[in-house]
């Protein structure tokens, strides 16, 4: 394990005990987590340069003492984001089911750029234990979209649905309908390749929907 | 759920329920130098392989070992830092370890594909393990244990592909056996892992971890469950009835931070190293793992 209290200069803060608190904290992961990590904040600062730097990150754990990823110093729970700017992003107050759009399509960029970077991004429609922050873990990396993950499946629903009104069952099945407005989402983005199978495709065009997400704009 | 497969228990219900240990002697004639348990943080460590990870702690004779896993496999690693490496543990994932009378048992699970076989394993000189329950239909892992004079109790979670707790599932030692057991009134703790239980003659508790922190939940048969009391910003990996209560160890979520307290009575640092993780508490000793190797520190 390696310490840590910021991600590549970013601070790394904890406010489940204290809300607002910005005393630094010493988090440890594994030493090829913390370079994935890197990788993350990094995809983050740039697509989301129109809000201004990264001013603080705030997580819920990295290496939690239970079975699993946490366990092994290889999972992040990601609370809220804030940049320099003013904008926030809160899974914390379960961003993802807000009234409003523009924070939906925020938390969506955000989980779009967890998901360039980590296989398994558990988050607000994956299911309750999951409301209030994303997970990211290393597990069955490299990333791509696999239509029998629940995760992704629920994921490009709400895609879909926060971006271009499909108006789908965020219900982790994925049928024709949801096959239907995959394709239309690709074809608008842009995207070429097969997502499913090919790592990069479904990177770039997780990068493509932070974008619009960010921006606060349909695609 | 599918049943379980049932084989006879190693530990008979004479040696689980006898006196009289033998785990102790035969490590002792062994490699392991297990005369001299730690009895502070600065005397635990030795020449010894580290381990990568370890879990749970369990008393047999006078001295404490954990299980650790290193580039060797599963050691089973005393308390004062020497290791033995064991068999019967081949591609299992052990979550958690506690000592009965006439043995030892853990409780994980197997690797099976992209799934995992929920499993306990016993042993009566913490060595030489065998798989006594695997629970083949089901796709988990069985994460926190409970021995009792009588009677055993792991508690553990169905998975989802993407390795997330979905389900509750509690598994029972009782006449000789082990079985699925019923589990009424933890179904707000089914996405939660269980990462700590205790028993003594009037019931059983159970931590269980979210997001923000433990959540513990008592029982006076382990099957009908009531919710209790939690701690915030607090992962509990051992729970211990004592005279004086319900004692715990764990790690604080917001950092790493070694934990201590008493259910119901606050929570205090334990002075040993900050990336220490918690891996058990007997009597007035916790015990750490730190930089690969074992750490006790009086609590
Ligand atoms: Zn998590």
């Amino acid at each position: 394990m390696i310490s840590f209290s910021t991600i590549d200069g970013t601070p790394v803060y904890y406010w489940r005990s204290n809300r607002g608190n910005t005393t630094p904290r010493t988090w440890y992961v594994t030493q090829a987590f913390y370079d994935r990590l890197v990788l993350w904040v990094r995809d983050l600062r740039s697509l989301s340069s129109g809000y201004g730097s990264v001013s603080y990150l705030v997580s819920a754990g990295f290496y939690v003492n239970k079975a699993g990823q946490h366990g092994a110093g290889t999972a992040m729970d990601l609370d809220h984001v804030r940049w320099s700017g003013g904008t926030t992003c809160s899974p914390l107050d379960q961003a993802h089911a807000s009234g409003t759009q523009s924070i939906r399509r925020r938390y969506i960029a955000v989980d779009a750029v967890c998901r360039r970077r980590f296989r398994y991004a558990l988050d607000g429609w994956y299911n309750s234990a999951h409301a209030d922050h994303i997970h990211s873990d290393f597990g069955d990396l490299p990333p791509r979209c696999v239509k029998g993950s629940s995760s992704d499946c629920k994921f490009v629903q709400a895609m879909c649905n926060n971006f271009m009104n499909s108006g789908l069952a965020v219900d982790g099945i994925w049928g024709p309908l949801t096959t239907s407005a995959f394709n239309t989402a690709k074809s608008r983005l842009a995207v070429t390749g097969d997502p499913h199978t090919t790592s990069s495709v479904w990177m770039s065009m997780m990068s493509k929907v932070a974008q619009h997400g960010f921006a606060n704009t349909a695609f | 759920m599918s049943s379980p497969q049932q084989p006879r228990s190693r530990l008979t219900r004479r040696t689980f329920v006898g006196a009289v240990t033998t785990i102790g002697a035969a490590v002792a004639t062994g490699a392991v130098t297990a005369t001299n348990a730690a009895a502070s943080t600065s005397a635990s460590a030795s020449a010894a392989a580290k381990v990568d990870t370890a879990v749970g702690v369990a008393r047999f004779g006078s001295s404490v070992y954990t299980l650790g896993r290193g580039s060797q496999g599963w050691v089973l690693v005393a308390a004062n830092g020497s290791s033995r490496p064991t068999t019967g543990l081949d591609g299992a994932d052990v979550l958690d370890l506690a000592g009965g009378p006439g043995g030892a048992i853990a409780v994980g699970a197997v690797a099976d594909g992209d799934r995992s076989i929920p499993t306990v394993w016993e042993s009566r000189d913490g060595l030489d393990w065998q798989a006594m329950t695997s629970l083949s239909g089901l796709d988990g892992h069985l994460t926190a244990l409970a021995v009792r004079e009588h009677d055993a109790l792991a508690m553990g979670s169905l998975l989802t592909l993407e390795r997330a707790p979905r389900q509750r599932i509690a598994v029972r030692y009782k006449d000789n056996r082990w079985e699925v057991s019923p589990v009424n009134g933890l179904e707000h703790t089914d996405e939660w892992t269980a990462t700590a239980a205790a028993g003594d003659p009037g019931g059983w508790i159970v931590s269980t971890v979210d997001s923000a922190g433990s959540v513990l939940a008592t029982s006076p048969d382990g099957v009908t469950w009531t919710a209790s009391s939690g701690l915030v910003d607090t992962s509990i990996r051992s729970l211990a009835v004592t005279g004086a209560g319900v004692r715990w160890v764990g790690n604080a979520m917001g950092g790493s931070g070694a934990l201590t307290g008493v259910v119901g009575a606050g929570r205090r640092p334990v002075p040993v190293a900050g990336e220490a993780r918690a891996l058990g508490v007997i009597g007035d000793q916790s015990y750490w793992l730190a930089g690969g190797r074992i750490v006790s520190a009086t609590v």
